[in-house]
């Protein structure tokens, strides 16, 4: 047990900086993803059929690919040379996408019928009626599971370490392969991400709770 | 080299289902006595389960296939021989997977409403003839459903193994990306899993709606 407070002692450095860049990563890749798992999902009620073909097909094939493919697919397939730490977010966003996207459209036909009916009745344009009446009402509905997903994703910046994003896994295998104490610092990694993910669900079970209170 | 690499990878593929079916099966065992526990009539029971479940799916799943495949060999170096890539990987996702199937089973013992509990003992069923003959079977209807999205995310997921060395679709494709030095490899590996997962998709919303065919909403 001292062994592993002390490893945390001596390469606390190392593993709060790859904590930061863990959380960065996720950051970014919340903010590429989430609003394009909006832009498919309200795609996927557009009256063109071709774009609603579109979105599907985006959104089968982004969850369909393991994420860990699907970086190393942006990482080496891409034509232009992106840093490592871009690649992972842009990887990482359109898996976020594909997968909210789901959890947004389940939101919004969560929307009452009665809701949409009383934007037409008052002439308001389809465009105005999305904008306006649906997607603040589908989003309150999806936001604890959206929440529950962004958790995930947070654990999915792990994968970044094989393309050597130098974020906390990565930290944490590097320091172990030079000392050999392996297991302390995988456990302090897990410790450190579970800090993070444990009070996150808590958090989101409190805001499914009181969402739930009001509807 | 174009030609074979469908081949190549293709090598991986009953790893993949292997380590997913084997993974899958074992934390769909682990999570029984997980929930059984999260309903026990002693409180540190029900702490201790509720703590293993917080903890393992708080903790990404790389992290475990690590600690499990690196970790014993801090303590000596031998037990490396013992903890296998493909051992280390299995007992991971088996962990994680356990720890999430539990909270499937939770939710779906919350979706059978407590009257039918309170009719099997109204009609003087023991509680055993009532869980395994009015609760379990009301269960499964919204547990297998769930556990198919599970075990589909599962399959996925296994791509992670790759990176402890097991023999899966994935680390084929890292193989020969490095070698061939493109990036084809991995569409190909793209194209695998989503010939793997889209039709254990669509067998799981069949499976969904002939199930909820006879039920009354």
């Amino acid at each position: 047990m001292t062994g592993i407070m002390d490893d945390f002692m001596t390469y606390q450095q190392e593993l709060v900086n790859g904590l930061g860049v863990s959380i960065s990563l996720a950051l970014l890749t919340f903010a590429l993803g989430l609003p394009g798992g909006l832009l498919l999902a309200v795609a996927s009620f557009n009256r063109a059929k071709a774009v609603r073909i579109l979105a599907v097909v985006f959104v089968e094939v982004g969850r369909g690919t393991p994420a860990l493919v699907m970086l190393q697919l942006v990482y080496y397939g891409l034509p232009v040379t992106l840093t490592a730490f871009l690649s992972a977010a842009i990887a990482l966003s359109l898996t976020t996408a594909a997968y909210t996207s789901e959890i947004i459209r389940g939101g919004l036909r969560g929307v009452p019928a009665g809701e949409i009916e009383a934007a037409d009745a008052l002439g308001l344009r389809a465009f105005h009626t999305m904008r306006d009446v649906v997607v603040p009402q589908g989003l309150r509905i999806a936001l604890p599971p959206l929440l529950g997903f962004c958790i995930i994703m947070f654990q999915a910046t792990t994968l970044a370490f094989t393309i050597a994003v130098p974020e906390l896994m990565a930290q944490a295998k590097s320091i172990a392969s030079s000392n050999f104490h392996y297991f302390n610092l995988f456990l302090i990694a897990g410790l450190l991400y579970a800090l993070i993910t444990i009070p996150a669900s808590i958090f989101t079970d409190r805001v499914a709770d009181k969402l739930a209170r009001h509807t | 080299m174009t030609e074979n690499v469908w081949t190549f990878v293709a090598q991986g593929i009953s790893n993949t289902i292997g380590l997913t079916v084997l993974g899958f099966s074992l934390g769909a065992l682990l999570g029984i006595p997980l929930v059984a526990m999260r309903f026990a009539p002693l409180a540190p029971v029900r702490w201790i389960s509720g703590t293993y479940i917080q903890i393992t799916r708080g903790v990404p799943l790389v992290v475990w296939l690590f600690l499990i495949y690196n970790g014993p060999t801090q303590f000596d170096p031998s037990l490396g021989s013992v903890f296998t890539s493909w051992l280390s990987a299995l007992l991971a996702i088996g962990l994680v997977s356990g720890a999430h199937m539990a909270e499937i089973y939770r939710g779906s013992l919350r979706a059978v409403p407590l009257g039918q509990r309170e009719a099997g003992g109204a009609l003087g069923m023991t509680q055993v003839d009532t869980a395994a003959r009015i609760i379990a079977p009301q269960m499964l209807r919204t547990a297998i459903p769930a556990s198919a999205t599970y075990a589909i995310g599962l399959l996925k997921d296994s791509s992670l193994a790759s990176t402890i060395g097991v023999f899966e679709v994935t680390f084929y494709a890292n193989t020969a990306a490095g070698t061939s030095s493109s990036a084809v490899p991995f569409l190909v590996a793209g194209v695998y899993y989503l010939a793997l997962t889209i039709p254990s998709a669509w067998g799981a919303r069949h499976l969904e709606t002939r199930l909820s065919r006879k039920v009354l909403r």
